[in-house]
């Protein structure tokens, strides 16, 4: 299959918007979980997250968001699939965890079109590196 | 330049997935604003925005023009008008961002509605290559 230099370009412009997205959102919401300006993040830990881990929603929040801005940068960095993967796990931790507590059906919503975009990226980043090996 | 089977199926594919989930997220949420069962929608409309409202007009009533908007987005997205389309529904979101931000309380979701903007964004630049690869299939 033959693609014009307009189709690439709008390939990798599609790739790059999602990459520096996810990396961007993941630094932004790991680091909002020490200061809670965009929400509280503590409604969103379900009983059965906290019961896993000792009730300490707090320390929970911490520890996943440190996860989360390492993912984020992981992301920027390495440009990888092994990266998005990592995304990807979270965004399904996250959607499993606010399934569990039946209240945050907008907010599921979002994660599941966050989830699909990373599903995409994941296509692209594959696309991209083919069109890097081929030059 | 020339891509691999295997890479143009995987961009079709990812065209394909952002093409319809939007557009059924769209109809869907649109519908909904008639029936309120994912959420109290009304809850998510500035008081600003109602303020600009005709006297006769309530925000509940808005909200039904707001559904009606949205499914025809969501139609426009599943045909074959789908970058117009999505340009819409990128456009659509940043009015809800907009309108999230003036009530100075669900920063999270404005956030996340920005997001799914960008989305919408990458499904009109996919619908790009998708037009211009299947075009040059037919020639």
């Amino acid at each position: 299959m033959n693609f014009s230099k307009k189709s690439v370009d709008n390939l990798q412009r599609a790739w790059w918007i999602l990459l520096l997205t996810y990396s961007g959102l993941f630094i932004l919401v790991g680091v909002d979980k020490f200061f809670n300006i965009l929400v509280d993040w503590q409604i969103f830990v379900s009983q059965s997250a906290q019961h896993i881990f000792f009730n300490t929603s707090s320390v929970l929040i911490r520890l996943f968001a440190v996860i989360q801005i390492i993912a984020g940068v992981f992301l920027f960095i390495s440009r990888s699939r092994a990266a998005v993967y990592c995304i990807l796990a979270l965004l399904l931790f996250i959607f499993f965890n606010l399934w569990s507590m039946m209240g945050f059906s907008v907010v599921m919503v979002h994660d599941l079109f966050m989830i699909i975009h990373c599903i995409v990226l994941l296509w692209l980043t594959e696309v991209i590196n083919s069109l890097k090996i081929k030059g | 330049m020339n891509i691999s089977n295997h890479a143009y199926n995987k961009v079709i594919q990812s065209w394909w997935l952002l093409k319809i989930t939007y557009g059924l997220l769209f109809v869907i949420a649109g519908a909904d604003k008639f029936m309120h069962l994912v959420t109290d929608w009304d809850e998510y409309l500035s008081p600003l925005i109602v303020s600009f409202l005709p006297a006769q007009v309530t925000a509940h009533q808005f909200m039904y023009f707001v559904g009606i908007v949205e499914m025809v987005i969501g139609l426009l997205v599943l045909t074959k008008f789908t970058k117009l389309g999505a340009y819409l529904v990128a456009a659509w979101f940043s009015l809800i961002v907009l309108n999230l931000l003036s009530m100075l309380t669900y920063f999270d979701i404005a956030v996340r509605d920005l997001v799914l903007a960008i989305g919408a964004y990458v499904l009109a630049q996919l619908t790009d290559v998708h037009e211009e690869s299947t075009g040059s299939a037919r020639t």
